[in-house]
């Protein structure tokens, strides 16, 4: 029979016979916590749903057949070294990774001053702005691709690596206003004005302590839209007119003409370079979602 | 009053200043300027001029000649096409909404209940990285598995459940598996925030009172969350609305959304101006929901961007 | 000869929101002069104004003679200890101590910093925690950290933003001597701020109570408490009894008229038949029987409290003139008297003293109760 002081298997602090409902004591006798177990086997085969699809496009970026099936047969780096060895795939490569790099300093560069500027100042209409700031990423992205579309084209600028960088960056912008304006908020003021009691001066000020304390901040700004960059298909495709081909782009227009394995393999490619990017930031912002 | 001061203030040294004891500061017009002239420059403008497009005249040869007309408006609302796929895509955004809540607020519960800071850890990052991952992977992925000979079926087969393939890599179900798929991290995370904050000393004492677990979750921390699950909610169907990749990849034509629509507009009719009054159309269904939220369920652009560290 | 001179220095935000209204102080070369007030009184204003966080709206602050009001606060020779210690996250306790010499316009040898880092490590009494990091040490720790940080440069000036108001009790009567101990052994002129009126009397050579902006008595610790000015720093300095009422004449000396009750009274200066006044009877000159008191005033009614506090009995009573506190030393057995008992509460004439004003600031006379106007 169950033991009044029955510890719920997730740790929970109450005798699992009280918690349990009544029908469920009643069919397992109390000893077997079955919403706690049940909630973990949830969860289990959640997490099974979340990165399954993940490991089969993994599977299959290895399969020594010549087309995809599933379960493959055998381990083969051939798809890696024809997407590798494939000038297209490396030029779209080479050209995500600077897109991404110009969005990065763009989105950084204006999220950076606005946040400071919202933070340190009486600023006027501060809502408005702040609103303003984080409205890119709340319109859908087809109608920002849509409208930077049509303003390059207005203003006489192709779908170039430039414009593009400069479209994402400024979608992106939010995250760096957020991210640093969350920094700069959690900040004890006083620090700063200590610096300047003690002799710094103003810009010694910023330099020494302001931004060393908010340097995990900006460098999370930059990651964030670097990765988003990288794996951003729509306005990408929008305002590059065909000229600009990134990934996302090379990967859309392959999937027209068949499953092929070597979109698996960009694929796993992708997946690899943004799980570490995003490991990084986890390490440097350090649990942002706590 | 000024007198013989002896101050040494260097010049050049005050009007850079950023600090906010200095309330006669007007650095932070510099300070704010390029940011706010960049962010007009580069996306007021373009959104007006989106707007202005919308009404220009679409010529046979190029993207738009200037002028104005009503047309694409007219167009937009007379034509049944375009009013049922907002319908669609407004109903297909709700519907995944409701679904990325269901399926993620008991993993979004247990991980924020979890005893274990390191396998919590391990899971969000786990969570998150998918989110950073393109539509475009995550869909194709989708579409792997459910296609004729892929893992789903082959799998029901086996089992002998059925004899023939009964999933498709195209289709209303795909499509909306996949947008539950793609989204669902979202929700989890913002009602991951929401949950955390939650003191657990709540649920001991509610136990402590008698409720079983199933009570303590309808009384106490259910209530307690609602904020999260709003803008879980919200979150997830204004992302959900503008979903092009997910619809087109998994969809067919049935199943294509407006900025779906809008995107063949622009690219493959080259009819921009129809496709910037499409776009507009979407904006103002947007703001209107987002307004509608912040009215009755008080959401802030605080509570979508992340569901904030203090979020509550 | 480090004094720090305010000359008539106001500070007043918005055109109308006067957080400090004219004020006048000379702190005299190695005083310990404390600021102390309710919040919102101004006192941490007219500190900032010293440091140069904030500038003068009207005024001069002056520094060992020269005139400082318009320099920036790292042009000034005065070291802070700010509330919440403000110590940089980023950088280890060393580095934190190190900080204003390494930001100084003269270049300092690694020896020399480091030289003056273990010397003020040693001032604090924490050597052992040199190379850890701000968030790996106690408050207490943290505090002590801020003030050798502060003290690095061996500054003309200390300044204290209410420094203890962060820390638990018994730390709190800790700091309070190490901070009396350091500043008497370095000597070097300071000025606290604190809403704690207990903490100002223990450690000032004189207080400056500020009320609304303004200075409501300037003394030493006794003269504020023997002698205050008006019933603001009666109340707000250790605990008192006041009544209001009209002032009259008895016997050679005073009385004041409560309406209910008539009390016998010392003279305080420009008492006049007729005033309103406020008496002020401090609950340690009152003695408490279970009857038979006798002396010039004597008060009964039942005890509604009766408490121990520390080396002290605090007894609260109810009486005709509504709450009197009386404190006595505690005898071996503890409380005489308990919630229910009634007793009899006297003071002689001269522990009653009578006031002819509320506060200082507006000259607010005091209000007499229910009355009507003379």
């Amino acid at each position: 029979m169950a033991s009044e002081d029955n510890p719920r298997p997730d740790g929970g602090t109450v005798d699992g016979a009280r918690g349990s409902t009544g029908l469920t004591r009643a069919l397992t006798g109390g000893t077997v916590d079955l919403p706690g177990l049940a909630a973990r086997l949830y969860l289990g085969l959640s997490l099974i749903f979340i990165l399954a699809p993940i490991l089969i496009i993994v599977s299959i970026s290895v399969t020594p057949e010549q087309f995809l099936t599933f379960p493959p047969g055998g381990v083969s780096g051939q798809w890696f070294n024809e997407v590798l060895s494939n000038p297209e795939w490396v030029a779209a490569i080479r050209t995500s990774l600077l897109v991404a790099l110009g969005a990065s300093v763009v989105s950084v560069s204006i999220g950076l001053p606005l946040a400071f500027a919202l933070d340190r100042y009486d600023v006027p209409y501060m809502g408005v702005i702040r609103s303003f700031g984080v409205l890119p990423i709340l319109i859908p992205p087809v109608i920002i691709g849509v409208a930077f579309t049509s303003y390059f084209l207005a203003i006489g600028l192709t779908g170039s690596v430039f414009t593009l960088a400069v479209a994402h960056g400024v979608f992106y912008a939010p995250f760096s206003l957020v991210l640093i304006g969350n920094g700069l908020e959690e900040m004890d003021r006083s620090v700063e004005e200590a610096a300047m009691n003690l002799g710094a001066t103003e810009f010694q000020t910023l330099r020494t302590v302001t931004f060393p304390i908010i340097r995990a901040n900006v460098f999370s700004g930059v990651l964030f839209a670097f990765i988003l960059s990288l794996n951003e298909y729509i306005i990408a495709f929008l305002v590059s007119g065909f000229t600009v081909v990134t990934v996302p782009i090379k990967i859309f227009s392959s999937l027209r003409y068949s499953y092929s394995p070597v979109i698996a393999a960009i694929s796993v490619i992708y997946v690899v370079l943004t799980t570490l990017l995003v490991a990084v930031v986890e390490h440097y912002t350090g649990g942002i979602w706590d | 009053m000024a007198g013989e001061s002896e101050s040494e203030v260097l010049p050049g040294e005050e009007s850079s200043s950023l600090p906010d004891w200095m309330p006669e500061g007007d650095a932070w017009v510099a300070v704010l300027g390029y940011p706010v002239t960049v962010l007009v420059l580069l996306f007021a403008v373009p959104l007006a001029l989106l707007v202005a497009v919308s009404f220009f005249p679409k010529p046979s040869g190029g993207y738009y000649s200037v002028g104005f007309t009503l047309e694409h408006y007219v167009r937009a609302f007379t034509t049944p096409l375009y009013l049922e796929r907002l319908a669609f895509t407004v109903a297909l955004s709700a519907g995944t909404a409701f679904a990325c809540l269901a399926v993620g607020y008991p993993i979004s519960y247990t991980l924020a209940r979890m005893e274990s800071r390191r396998r919590r850890q391990v899971y969000i990052t786990a969570i998150v990285s998918t989110m950073w991952l393109t539509y475009i992977i995550r869909s194709y992925a989708i579409g792997v598995i459910l296609s004729k000979n892929g893992v789903l079926n082959e799998l029901l087969m086996t089992v002998g459940v059925v004899s023939e393939p009964v999933f498709t890599s195209q289709g209303l179900f795909p499509v909306v598996l996949g947008m539950t798929y793609v989204f669902v991290p979202f929700a989890i995370l913002t009602l991951y925030s929401s949950i955390n904050n939650i003191a657990p000393e709540l649920e001991e004492a509610s136990k402590n009172l008698g409720a079983n677990r199933f009570q303590t979750f309808r009384r106490v921390i259910f209530p307690l969350s609602k904020r999260g699950v709003y803008a879980a909610w919200m979150l997830v169907f204004i992302l959900a609305l503008g979903a092009y990749i997910v619809p087109k990849i998994l969809g067919q034509p049935a199943q294509w959304t407006l900025p779906v629509i809008i995107g063949d507009q622009v690219t493959l009719q080259l009819n921009v101006p129809f496709g910037a009054a499409l776009a507009l159309i979407m904006v103002t269904v947007v703001m209107a929901i987002l307004a509608l939220g912040y009215k009755f369920l008080n959401l802030g652009a605080r509570d979508l961007s992340g569901g904030g560290p203090s979020g509550e | 000869m480090t004094e720090i001179q305010l000359q008539d220095v106001s500070k007043v935000y918005g055109g109308d929101v006067v957080a400090v209204d004219g004020v006048d102080l000379t702190v005299e070369d190695g005083e310990f002069v404390t600021l102390v007030g309710p919040s919102g009184c101004g006192k941490t204003t007219t500190l900032r104004m010293i440091a140069g966080f904030e500038t003068p709206t009207t005024g001069r602050v002056g520094m060992g003679g020269k005139d400082i009001t318009d320099l920036p606060p790292y042009r000034r020779d005065v070291g802070m200890v700010f509330q919440s210690f403000a110590l940089f996250p980023h950088m280890t306790v060393k580095e934190n101590i190190a900080y204003g010499l390494r930001v100084d316009d003269e270049s300092h040898t690694e020896a020399e910093i480091d030289a003056r880092v273990d010397e003020m490590l040693e001032l604090i009494e924490l050597p052992e925690i040199k190379e850890r990091m701000p968030d790996q040490i106690s408050g207490g720790q943290q505090q002590r950290v801020a003030l050798a940080r502060a003290l690095a440069l061996n500054p003309e000036a200390l300044l204290l933003d209410e420094p203890l108001a962060n820390l638990d009790e018994r730390l709190r009567e800790q700091m309070q001597a190490e901070l009396s101990r350091i500043q008497k052994e370095l000597g070097v002129t300071t000025v606290f701020v604190t809403h704690n009126q207990e903490e100002a009397m223990t450690m000032s050579d004189r207080i400056v109570v500020m009320n609304e902006g303004g200075f409501e008595q300037v003394g030493d610790p006794d003269q504020v408490y023997d002698d205050p000015a008006s019933l603001f720093v009666a109340d707000f300095i250790g605990k008192a009894n006041v009544f209001r009422g009209r002032a009259g004449a008895s016997g050679d000396g005073l009385s004041i008229d409560t309406g209910e009750v008539t009390l016998r009274a010392a003279s305080t200066d420009g008492v006049a038949d007729g005033d309103a006044v406020g008496a002020v009877v401090r609950p340690q000159d009152a003695t408490i029987e279970a009857s038979g008191v006798e002396a010039d005033n004597v008060l009964s009614g039942e005890v509604t409290l009766s408490q121990r506090v520390g080396e002290l009995v605090e007894y609260r009573i109810d009486t005709d003139l509504g709450e009197f506190i009386v404190v006595e030393q505690a005898g071996r057995g503890g409380t005489r008297f308990g919630r229910g008992d009634r007793v009899e509460a006297g003071f002689p004439a001269d522990a009653c003293r009578l006031l002819t004003r509320e506060s200082v600031i507006g000259d607010e006379p005091v209000t007499a109760p229910a009355q009507t106007e003379a």
